[in-house]
C-alpha cells in the first residue's frame, strides 16, 4: 500500500496549553483510520494542521510527495485535501447548491468549466448525500443532519483524495447519526477516498476503520487496531479521565 | 408644495443612484476584505486629476487620457493591496493607518500641482443641456449619471450571483477560513476586489466631473456619504448599500427642497443614520455579509 500522508513530530501551543504535542501519523491510500482522544485532546488542532488554517509549530507534512507544511490552504485543497467540520460551516446566505458550487468551482483546477457546469457537478453531489430536495434552501435554515449531509457534499465536491472527517455524529439522534455514518461509507466506496476520521463512538470506528490512533493531552498515547484499541486497558483509563499520560 | 414634493423625489432617485456608485466599492471592501478603507477617498481625487493630468498637462485626446487613467488606477490599486493590504494582514491597524497615508498624499499632491484655482475642467459630458422634468430643471448629464448608477449595480449584484469569481466573493465574505479549505485563492480575489472597486468612483467622477466642482479635497465629502450609506446599509452588504444609498439620497434632496437649506443636508443625513444605529445597531441589512 502506497502511504499518502505522513506527519511527521508535529506540535502546536496555544499561548502555555500545548494542544498538539510530537505526533508522528502516517496514512496508507484507501485506508480509514480513526482517530479518537477524549474532549480537548487535539484532535481538531491536527486536522487544522493539515488543512492549513494553523502553521505547525515544529515538525512537517508531507501529501503525496509534496512537503506541504507551508502551503497555502487552497493549493493543499487543489491537490486532495478537504474536511468536514464538527461544527458545521455552512455559508448561512449560499443555497446548498451555491455551496457545493464554490467547491465544484474552486476545489480544483478545471479547464473550460462555465457556472452552469458547476451547478450540475453541484447537483450529482447534493443527489448523493441526499439534500437534492433542498438544494435552494440557504445554509442558515439547513437542519443538523442536512448541515452535516452539506458538509460532506462541498467537500466531495472539490474531488479530495484524502478527506478527514470530524465527528458526524455529535448531536444527532440515533436513527440519523446511523445514516451519516453509512453516508461517509458510501461515499468512500463511491469515490474512492482515504479517511481519515475522528470520531468518539468506538463502535463505529471499531466497524469502519482499519487502525486508530489515540491522542491524549496532545500526545499520541496508542495506535493499533480497532479492536486492541478497545481493549487497551491505558486508552479506557484515559477515557475514564484516570490516566497520567 | 406639489412641485417641491416632485422635485424631492426626483432628487431623491438622481443622488440615490450617484450615491450607489460613490458607496459601492467602500462597502465592498467593508464586506469581503473586512477593512473600513479610510483610503478610499483617494479614488474620486485621483481620477480626476490623473485624467487631468494626461488630458490637459500632456495634451493627449481625452479618451487616451482616460483609458490611461483606469490602467493607472488598477495598478495603484494593486500596489497598495500588495504593498499594504496583503503585507499586514494580521495588522489591522497599519492597514488603516498606511491606507489614510494615501489619501493624505493623493491630497497633497494634487493641490501642489492643480491648486483649487486651477480651473481643472473635463469635458466629459455626453449630452449637454437640461431637460425639464415636472417643473424642474435638471442637467441631462445628472440623468445619465444616475442611470450609469443603476446599470453598474445592477452588473455588480449580476457578477456576485452568477459569475465563478462573484460566488467566491461571497463565500469569503461569509467565511473566510471555510473559503480557503474548498480552495478559494483568497488573495487573488481579494485584489481582484480591489480593483474592482475602483470602477463605480470613475463611472461616477467623469460624469460628476462637469457639473460639479471639483478640488484636491473633494474625496473627503464623497468619503463622508460613502461612510454613511455604507454604516447605514450594515457595513459591506450590498443590498443594505442600496436601500441607504436611496435613503441618504431622500435626505439629501429633503434638506436641499423642502427644508430649502442645502448646508444641512450632511447634518441631516448623520442625524437619520444616527437614529437609525440606535434603533438598529447593525444597520439595514439582516446579515453581516455581502448580499
Ligand atoms: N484557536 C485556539 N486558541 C486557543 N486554544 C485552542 C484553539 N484551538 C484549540 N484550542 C485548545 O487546544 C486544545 C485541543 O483542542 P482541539 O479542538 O484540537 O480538541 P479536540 O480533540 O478536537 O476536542 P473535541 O473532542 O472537544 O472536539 C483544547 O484545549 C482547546 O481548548
Ligand atoms: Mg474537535
Amino acid at each position: 500500500m502506497s502511504e499518502i500522508l505522513r506527519v511527521n513530530n508535529v506540535s502546536k501551543h496555544f499561548g502555555g496549553l500545548m494542544a498538539v504535542s510530537d505526533v508522528s501519523l502516517s496514512i496508507n491510500a484507501g485506508e480509514t483510520v480513526g482517530l479518537m482522544g477524549p474532549n480537548g485532546a487535539g484532535k481538531t488542532t491536527l486536522v487544522n494542521m493539515i488543512t492549513g488554517k494553523y502553521d505547525v509549530d515544529a515538525g512537517d507534512v508531507q501529501f503525496m510527495g509534496h512537503d506541504i507544511t507551508k502551503m497555502p490552504t487552497y493549493q493543499r485543497c487543489h491537490l486532495g485535501i478537504s474536511r468536514t467540520y464538527q461544527i458545521p460551516r455552512p455559508f448561512p446566505e449560499l443555497t446548498a447548491i451555491g455551496s457545493v458550487a464554490v467547491s465544484a468551482l474552486h476545489g480544483k483546477k478545471r479547464q473550460n468549466q462555465s457556472f452552469e457546469d458547476a451547478l450540475t457537478d453541484a447537483t450529482h453531489y447534493l443527489e448523493f448525500c441526499g439534500l437534492f430536495s433542498k438544494r435552494n434552501v440557504l445554509g442558515k435554515d439547513l437542519t443538523l443532519y442536512e448541515l452535516r449531509s452539506l458538509e460532506l457534499a462541498r467537500a466531495l465536491a472539490t474531488t479530495p483524495k484524502l478527506l478527514f472527517v470530524d465527528e458526524v455524529m455529535a448531536g444527532l439522534n440515533p436513527g440519523e447519526a446511523m445514516k451519516a455514518v453509512r453516508l461517509i461509507e458510501r461515499a468512500k466506496e463511491e469515490f474512492g477516498v482515504t479517511i481519515l476520521w475522528i470520531e468518539h463512538v468506538m463502535a463505529v470506528l471499531m466497524k469502519a476503520a482499519q487502525r486508530v490512533v489515540v491522542l491524549h493531552y496532545g500526545k499520541k498515547i496508542a495506535e493499533g487496531l480497532p479492536q486492541d484499541i478497545a481493549n487497551d486497558p491505558f486508552v479506557i483509563e484515559c477515557y475514564l479521565g484516570s490516566c497520567h499520560a | 408644495m406639489l412641485t417641491t414634493i416632485e422635485t424631492t423625489l426626483i432628487y431623491t432617485v438622481l443622488l440615490g443612484s450617484l450615491y450607489l456608485l460613490v458607496s459601492l466599492g467602500f462597502s465592498l471592501i467593508c464586506g469581503v476584505l473586512r477593512i473600513f478603507h479610510l483610503g478610499y477617498a483617494y479614488l474620486f481625487v485621483a481620477t480626476i486629476y490623473l485624467t487631468w493630468f494626461f488630458y490637459h498637462t500632456l495634451s493627449l485626446p481625452l479618451a487616451v487620457a482616460i483609458i490611461l487613467m483606469v490602467i493607472l488606477q488598477a495598478l495603484i490599486s494593486i500596489a497598495i493591496y500588495y504593498g499594504i493590504i496583503a503585507r499586514y494582514l494580521k495588522q489591522e491597524e497599519i492597514i488603516i493607518t498606511g491606507l489614510l497615508l494615501i489619501a493624505l498624499i493623493a491630497d497633497q499632491v494634487a493641490n501642489r500641482f492643480y491648486p483649487i484655482q486651477a480651473a481643472v475642467y473635463l469635458p466629459t459630458t455626453i449630452i449637454p443641456g437640461s431637460i425639464a422634468v415636472g417643473s424642474t430643471n435638471i442637467a441631462i448629464q445628472l440623468i445619465i449619471a444616475a442611470a450609469l448608477g443603476i446599470i453598474v449595480t445592477a452588473l455588480f449584484v449580476l457578477f456576485f450571483l452568477k459569475t465563478k469569481t462573484g460566488l467566491a466573493v461571497r463565500a469569503i465574505s461569509y467565511d473566510l477560513n471555510t473559503s480557503k479549505i474548498m480552495g478559494i485563492r483568497v488573495e487573488q480575489i481579494y485584489m481582484f476586489v480591489m480593483v474592482l472597486t475602483i470602477l463605480p468612483v470613475i463611472v461616477a467622477m467623469l460624469m460628476i466631473a462637469p457639473v460639479w466642482a471639483v478640488d484636491p479635497t473633494m474625496g473627503w465629502g464623497y468619503m463622508y456619504t460613502a461612510i454613511l450609506v455604507s454604516v447605514m446599509g450594515g457595513l459591506g452588504n450590498i443590498r443594505g448599500t442600496i436601500i441607504a444609498s436611496y435613503i441618504i439620497g431622500f435626505v439629501h434632496a429633503f434638506a436641499s427642497f423642502v427644508v430649502a437649506e442645502p448646508r444641512l443636508m450632511n447634518l441631516a443625513a448623520l442625524i437619520v443614520v444616527v437614529i437609525m444605529l440606535i434603533i438598529r445597531p447593525q444597520g439595514i441589512a439582516k446579515t453581516e455579509s455581502l448580499w
